[in-house]
């Protein structure tokens, strides 16, 4: 038998891929250089033997009955390195003599009068080790993906289960603080230290609702609650509340309405109220000297009714100002521009990305810059987007205007609170507001009190996470029995759909922990005279 | 003017289709290249395979897309092979996709699933397309009495009404088998498509119709 020449020699041993030829009776024919390095065969050792012999084992393979489909019905097989990676003894021709994984192809030819086949052997090893590594890296991505997320519902629940335990005491640290100031009036230096007991436990209290915000905002979870809001008293209210520590710096505070201002418009005053508090808030925090602006206007002015507006807030403070390239990094969570910052000035470095991601809520943004005018300070501009309400006289929301001091002078209270600590202090507040007040320590003592003395009580206070029965199941059941005392539920969960948790439940109002001496008399005067 | 061209999409179809025992004689003519398939399949999976062709038909590629819209399936992977003996042709094995990604899986065993047909899912299904085809191939070379040299297999995927309508009039009538794939208790099914001209068609039906009256 001989080799084949002519079209085969040659350009055979040029390629980079293993050739080998078999005529009809599978006998070798062509064997190229590349084959040859890679089986250790020679061509003069192959030529003119049968395949199976030059690869005893070949035989009995798929390879053999794809060479005999070529042969014998002239169609064209392949062989995957994925099923098939080693079809045949073939080593790399460098010392370390490697296997190597193949791919294959059977293809039909004429071999003298007969039909033979050409077999081409491809070097794949390269391509298995790749797609090797990326699927390793693939499984690998998926488990560190699977992980971070649990990792991040972890956070989300540790953070507001945190809160929630950090508030509870706060009622008792604050309220304590509180009633002590009256304990030690004649005693500057006491106050003195009270003062700060009570300052650092406010600024506590702000750090921990920032952070639940944040961790609610980044789990999607903030519900807004839009209405219809008188703008003009919203943001007096904000200057007003501010304008008392604005002074104590010696710092004024400017309102200023631009008359194209409408006055009521839809939106979610109390995210808003947030908004405006926390860049107010820094401009006052961030000015020595000097005086704060706030400048509301309406882009693009219109006094129809339901017409969606962009509203305007811009704050300009005199302050230390911003450093131009800094002024996004100031937006992502627990930055500030350097870390002493907040040592010196406090705060969590949460605010400004809590007041973007609310803004964003709202239908638009805030956006930081130097100030425009060239002057030292800081300008942050906040828009949203609402809607232009009907004017509603009738509705008055009462705020700002001067309030009596409220009395329970006589009134019943039945508490319902789980905690020693905040009983006492409960009893303290409503016993020096003239209530008189009975305990119970779950829902279920509660509703006992109410059935054997149903009319005695004015009004009925609920701690709604109490055990035996929850302040919500009391407060149900209370309902469900005809019980028409009104109802005031306390709880260590801040945020607005707590409150409609608590209404939903039978409650006629809501107050969050800490609790204010001041709101907690005033809210019970409230109730108590609208009901009787 | 010449003749109309018989395959023009335009021009009215003639009708073509197997009685019902044309129709079951030509599965089991395709049922017989499918015992070597099998064996091949079981010996590249070193697991058993059992493959089947409950079905084959005569049908235009609008019904077959049609059909293949009202089973849900939209995108699709292919594997083709062309094919020359007495008439040129092409032939295709059709999985919507995500039988097709599951095929791979259970014919290699992994655990790790992936979405997306990359190199290596490409090449196992070129390999078991290849097998499938070529059986098929030989079950319609001995009907016609012809044998056919078919090239090595390449693979396409996309959405059916693209890859399948590609090259081919709406109106064209194909030969269509329905395959079922049984390995390590999970079934599966492909189809196997031929694009033939309308004569060979007809000769493929003509050669059944003999074989049964004989």
């Amino acid at each position: 038998m001989t080799p084949l020449v002519g079209r085969w020699d040659g350009l055979s041993d040029a390629l980079d891929l293993g050739v080998v030829v078999l005529d009809s009776t599978r006998h070798v024919r062509l064997w190229n250089r590349w084959i040859a390095d890679r089986s250790g065969i020679t061509a003069t050792a192959a030529i003119g033997r049968p395949f199976g012999d030059v690869f005893p084992g070949v035989d009995d393979s798929r390879l053999a009955d794809v060479i005999d489909d070529a042969i014998t019905r002239g169609t064209s097989g392949v062989l995957s390195h994925t099923l098939h990676r080693r079809a045949l003894p073939l080593h790399t021709c460098d010392a370390s003599r490697s296997p190597i994984d193949q791919a294959l192809r059977v293809v039909p030819t004429r071999v003298d009068d007969g039909r033979g086949c050409v077999v081409q052997v491809l070097d794949v090893t390269a391509t298995v080790h790749r797609e090797r590594a990326l699927r390793n890296l693939h499984a690998e991505l998926r488990t560190a993906l699977a992980s971070a997320q649990t990792a991040e519902r972890t956070k989300a629940a540790f953070l507001a289960n945190m809160s929630h335990e950090i508030r509870t005491p706060m009622t008792a640290i604050l309220g304590y603080g509180d009633l002590l100031r009256e304990v030690v009036a004649d005693r500057p230096e006491a106050l003195d230290h009270l003062a700060t007991i009570l300052r650092n436990g406010e600024h506590l209290l702000g750090l921990i609702n920032d952070v639940l915000d944040l961790s609610k905002m980044e789990a999607d979870g903030i519900v807004l609650h839009m209405v219809d809001v008188d703008l003009p008293e919203l943001l007096r209210d904000v200057v007003e509340t501010l304008a008392q520590p604005a002074r104590a710096k010696g710092l004024g505070i400017e309102l200023e309405l631009d008359p194209g201002m409408p006055t009521r418009v839809r939106t979610d005053p109390l995210r808003l109220r947030q908004i405006l508090f926390n860049l107010v808030g820094n401009a006052v925090k961030f000015t020595a000297r000097g005086e704060i602006r706030l400048d509301a206007r309406c882009i693009d002015p219109s006094d129809h009714v339901g017409r969606t507006r962009t509203l305007s807030f811009a704050v300009r403070d005199t302050g230390i100002g911003l450093d131009p390239a800094g002024t996004e990094a100031l937006f992502a969570p627990f930055a500030q521009a350097d870390s002493s910052t907040a040592r010196h000035f406090g705060g969590t470095g949460l605010g400004l990305t809590i007041a973007r991601s609310l803004a964003q809520r709202l239908g638009g943004t805030v956006e930081a810059a130097a100030r425009s005018d060239g002057t030292h300070g800081a300008e942050f501009v906040c828009t949203i987007a609402a809607e232009i309400a009907a004017e509603d006289p009738s509705v008055k929301t009462g705020r700002g205007e001067p309030r009596e001091e409220a009395d329970l002078c006589g009134r019943r209270v039945l508490v319902a609170e789980d905690g020693a600590d905040n009983r006492r202090l409960l009893r303290a507040f409503l016993e020096g507001a003239g209530a008189v007040v009975s305990f119970a320590e779950n829902g279920e003592e509660a509703l006992e009190r109410v059935r054997a003395e149903t009319t005695a009580y004015d009004v009925i206070v609920l701690d709604m996470q109490m055990p035996v029965m929850s302040g919500y199941d009391a407060a149900r059941r209370l309902r469900a029995e005809g019980v028409r005392t009104p109802l005031l539920a306390l709880t260590a969960h801040a945020l607005p759909e707590d409150r409609a948790l608590c209404i939903d439940a039978g409650c006629d109002d809501y107050l969050a922990k800490p609790i204010r001496r001041s709101a907690l008399v005033d809210t019970l005067a409230r109730l108590v005279t609208t009901r009787h | 003017m010449s003749a109309e061209p018989v395959n023009d999409a335009s021009a009215t179809p003639r009708a073509i289709a197997f009685t019902a025992d044309e129709r079951d004689a030509a599965a089991e003519l395709f049922n017989i290249g499918m015992g070597r398939a099998a064996a091949s399949l079981s010996r590249m999976v070193g697991d058993e395979v059992e493959l089947s062709i409950p079905h084959v038909e005569i049908l235009t590629v609008e019904t077959l897309l049609e059909r293949l819209a009202q089973q849900g399936v939209d995108d699709v992977s292919l594997v083709v092979q062309r094919f020359e003996g007495m008439f040129t042709g092409e032939a295709l094995l059709v999985f919507p996709y995500e039988q097709s990604l599951e095929l791979v899986r259970v014919l290699l065993s992994e655990a790790t699933a992936l979405e997306h047909i990359t190199e290596l899912e490409r090449d196992v299904l070129a390999e078991v397309g290849n097998v499938l085809i070529n059986a098929c191939l030989g079950s319609l070379a001995n009907v016609l009495g012809d044998e056919f040299a078919a090239s090595t297999p390449a693979f396409e995927s996309g959405a059916a009404r693209n890859v399948l309508r590609r090259g081919r009039g709406i109106q064209e009538h194909v030969l269509f088998a329905e395959v079922r794939f049984s390995v390590r208790s999970r079934d599966l099914h492909g189809l196997v498509v031929f694009t033939l001209p309308l004569d060979s068609l007809e000769h493929f039906r003509a050669s059944i119709a003999r074989l049964l009256a004989r």
